[in-house]
């Protein structure tokens, strides 16, 4: 049978929990009010219109899902609510212990109390709330009278302009295309973009500003590119040109001739070039000889047949170059594979010229890549010391010599005993004889005591180890009345 | 809840029986109410008592007039330095009986029921030392040997907080035995008038016995049969925990001020004493009143201050006083709304 004192404590329990949901809730509504707010306007920013509708109200669930759970955690047992009630009906613990025993001849005083306990309960005090809740409602519905904005992908007023936009887009790709700036796979790609935003305005489906703006993006980036690229070859051309135009016609010839013919001479490929393509090298050659010991002005005249070297005996002379090459190059992989065979070398060398024993970079065979093992001449390899380098690979294969540790010289050194730290009893001074116990450090252990020279109260105290913050009481207590 | 509270006829019982005690102790040390209400509760909670004040004030003639009063045996030991602990216990004597020689233990004045240590902090250390297992035990050993104290049994001591030169202070263990530290205060005017027209050469009014061995049994009795609700309980237990300051309830303003807190001896003396204190509010019942009331007096001398709260003025008193003040007794408050 439930008592008065029960139900009140019942009672007061359910306000309380009524009153801590109702507090939780309503902080929770306030912050997803504002968290809606926030998130509303800064879509809006980003071209985003949501507008507020009334299922919105079903996201009050979570505040009060919230306020459920925080009032049951929040809540009080139920002896201290028993306690809070004692104090409410002036039990003075009656209250709190009939709860725990049976109050026997006390019980007429215990439901007395109850009842004044029970009138003067707090009331749920939920206008906070309701008016919390009334105020975040109308903030978010707010939310739905500010101007309607074009949300992204939906047609706006503006579609002529897109149109325009998109012509001149259209124009500019096909001007880009003529100009061969793009591949043809990427205009291509492109003018299906351009065809297939004409036909949604067509079909009057939304198109936004951001589609267009990735397609004219794309567009002016390939005519950036070209224009970077056409910069430079223009550079390239007048510098060449400045060049060329400071030398007269048959030394540009002369430059030309000699550095073809002086480059199949380095190269020992002379021998075994058909006679007539041989010659007209070696004619060069000789020419550009002469021209370097006579000066630039003693050479005239052509100094190869035009007939003698059309298209096909070029590509002869090409042809054999590369196999030249080839043979040279399978030999280096031969030595660096198995032992050197000095005397096959030799012969090659022999039969087909120095070649690679020029300082600086060695020319690589026509269509192969150079190998380092290919970079030391014969003696290098021979003779064990590490391949010479070139501007464009380095300083080559050098080895690395360890010198090895310095060695310490310790002749010069000796062992000395260090004397003992005490002191010799013939040298001590007697300074006098007591039965006091012998002070360390006198001075320090003295430093606490109250000295008569400093002459301020308190002032050995405020040396002793004090914290700071105690210094001043310190120095109070001493100057003061001692109290 | 098989068991019953107090009935109202039990209760007026103890509270009449307690009221006695006290309003006979009034009549002896005039205008100290709340001195003599605490050492009422005191005795009502068998606990001990230190008394400490100025010179003249009364705390003799207070604990004399408890022995007249409870009509129990008395006695008075003078703590001297050069007191020994036999000198207070008592120790065996060579006696011969039949012809034969042997020991026989010759009770000291410790075995009393009611024993006045007068200026308790003049004897040296080891003489206090010999009180400790009279008072927790209640039983002193000498040579190995037991030997019961009276029941019931007080210590009432008595020590003078000026000249100290040449005394003891209690150690902590000593005084962690005493149920209350009082201080006697200074009377006021109107008061010292009617103690000087009153007075006749210093003596106290004779007071007649005002309760039996047995009424002073009943007495406990329903002292033990106070009910001690758990939501109390579990306040002195935040009292007490809070006075640690390693404790998490310790509150801030305590924090730093104390070097070690109360004992769980103290809280068991503050249930005892709230248990005595109701019952001299006529309540069947402990409530959170009756422990703030029994608090200071029985937490104060119990913990021990950092050298912060000296150089900050505080008082131990002063310390448990803000405890108090700090500490809810609900524990768990309520939501604005529904305070």
């Amino acid at each position: 049978m439930r008592t008065v004192l029960d139900s009140t404590i019942l009672r007061f329990r359910r306000r309380v929990l009524l009153q801590h949901a109702l507090r939780s809730f309503q902080s929770a509504t306030l912050v997803l009010a504002g968290i809606t707010v926030f998130a509303v306007i800064a879509l809006r920013l980003f071209d985003v219109a949501v507008v507020p509708g009334p299922l919105w109200l079903s996201a009050l669930v979570l505040p009060l899902a919230l306020g459920v759970v925080m009032a049951f955690r929040a809540t009080p047992r139920p002896a201290a609510f028993a306690a809070h009630v004692d104090r409410r009906g002036e039990g003075m613990g009656l209250l709190l212990a009939s709860l725990e025993r049976d109050p026997g001849s006390w019980g007429e005083d215990v439901e007395r109390r109850a009842q004044v306990a029970d009138k003067a309960l707090p009331r749920v005090r939920g206008g906070a709330a309701a008016l919390t809740v009334f105020s975040s409602a109308v903030a978010v519905g707010l939310l739905g009278l500010l101007p309607e904005i074009e949300p992204s992908g939906a047609p706006r007023a503006g579609a002529p302009a897109i149109a325009q936009a998109l012509e001149a887009a259209r124009e500019e790709l096909a001007l880009v295309k003529e100009l061969e700036i793009l591949d043809e796979q990427e205009a291509a790609a492109l003018e299906q973009r351009i065809e297939a935003l004409d036909q949604r305005l067509v079909d009057q489906e939304a198109v936004g500003w951001a589609d267009l703006d990735s397609l004219v993006d794309a567009i002016r980036e390939a005519n950036e590119d070209a224009a970077r690229g056409h910069e430079s070859v223009r550079a390239r051309s007048a510098e060449l040109a400045t060049k060329l135009a400071s030398q007269g016609a048959d030394e540009r010839d002369r430059w030309l001739q000699q550095g073809l013919a002086a480059r199949a001479q380095d190269l020992g490929m002379l021998e075994g070039l058909p006679p007539d393509v041989r010659a007209a090298l070696e004619s060069l050659a000789r020419r550009g000889g002469a021209a370097d010991g006579e000066g630039a002005g003693a050479a005239s005249g052509s100094a190869i047949d035009p007939a003698s070297l059309d298209a096909e005996r070029l590509r002869e002379l090409a042809r054999s170059l590369a196999d030249r090459g080839k043979a040279r190059l399978d030999h280096a992989r031969q030595q660096v594979a198995g032992r050197v065979d000095t005397r096959a070398l030799q012969q090659l060398l022999d039969q087909q010229g120095e070649g690679l024993g020029g300082s600086g970079d060695p020319m690589p065979a026509v269509g192969e890549d150079w190998n380092p093992a290919e970079g030391g001449s014969d003696d290098d390899a021979g003779s064990g010391m590490p391949g010479r380098g070139g501007v464009s690979r380095g300083r080559g294969d050098a080895t690395l010599d360890h010198l090895g540790a310095t060695e310490i010289d310790l002749t010069g050194m000796r062992a000395e005993q260090l004397p003992d730290g005490r002191v010799p009893p013939d040298q001590w001074d007697l300074a006098g004889i007591g039965r006091a116990e012998p002070e360390v450090a006198p001075e320090r252990s003295r430093s606490g005591a109250p000295s008569a020279a400093s002459g301020v109260p308190g002032a050995a105290s405020g040396r002793r180890d004090l914290a700071p913050r105690h210094r001043a009481a310190v120095r109070r207590f001493f100057e003061g009345d001692g109290r | 809840m098989t068991e019953t509270l107090l009935d109202k006829a039990q209760v007026a019982r103890g509270h009449e029986l307690l009221a006695r005690l006290r309003d006979g102790m009034a009549s002896v040390v005039l205008g100290q109410p709340q001195l003599v209400d605490l050492t009422a509760i005191a005795l009502a909670a068998r606990g001990h008592v230190l008394l400490e004040g100025l010179p003249g004030l009364g705390k003799t003639e207070l604990v004399k007039a408890l022995s007249r009063l409870l009509g129990l045996s008395f006695r008075r030991i003078q703590f001297t330095p050069d007191l020994l602990p036999t000198d207070v216990t008592g120790g065996p004597v060579l006696e011969e009986v039949d012809g034969r020689r042997r020991f026989v233990f010759q009770p000291g004045p410790l075995f009393a029921h009611c024993v006045l240590a007068d200026e308790i902090n003049r004897a040296s250390p080891k003489t206090q030392a010999a009180m400790l297992e009279a008072m927790q035990e209640r039983s002193v050993t000498v040579l190995g040997e037991s030997s019961p104290l009276p029941d019931p049994f007080f210590v009432l001591a008595t020590q003078n907080p000026i000249e100290l030169e040449g005394t003891y202070p209690l150690p902590e263990a000593q005084l962690d035995r005493f149920l209350f530290k009082l201080e006697v205060p200074g009377v006021a005017e109107d008061v010292l008038t009617q103690i000087v027209r009153e007075r006749r050469r210093g003596a106290a009014p004779d007071v007649a016995r005002a309760m039996s061995e047995g009424e002073l049994h009943e007495l406990f009795a329903a002292v033990d049969g106070v009910f001690l609700p758990e939501a109390v309980a579990r306040y002195i237990a935040r009292l007490v925990a809070a006075t640690h300051a390693g404790s998490p309830s310790c509150p801030e303003v305590i924090r730093g001020r104390v070097r070690h807190g109360a004992s769980p001896r103290a809280a068991i003396g503050i249930a005892e004493a709230a248990r005595a204190a109701a019952l001299l509010a006529q309540r069947p019942n402990v409530d959170f009143s009756d422990v703030q009331a029994v608090a200071i007096p029985a937490i104060a001398h119990r913990i021990v201050l950092d050298h912060a709260a000296r150089l900050d003025g505080m008082t131990a008193r002063d310390v448990v006083a803000q405890l108090l003040e700090a500490i809810d007794p609900m524990g768990v408050g309520l939501p604005e709304g529904a305070r």
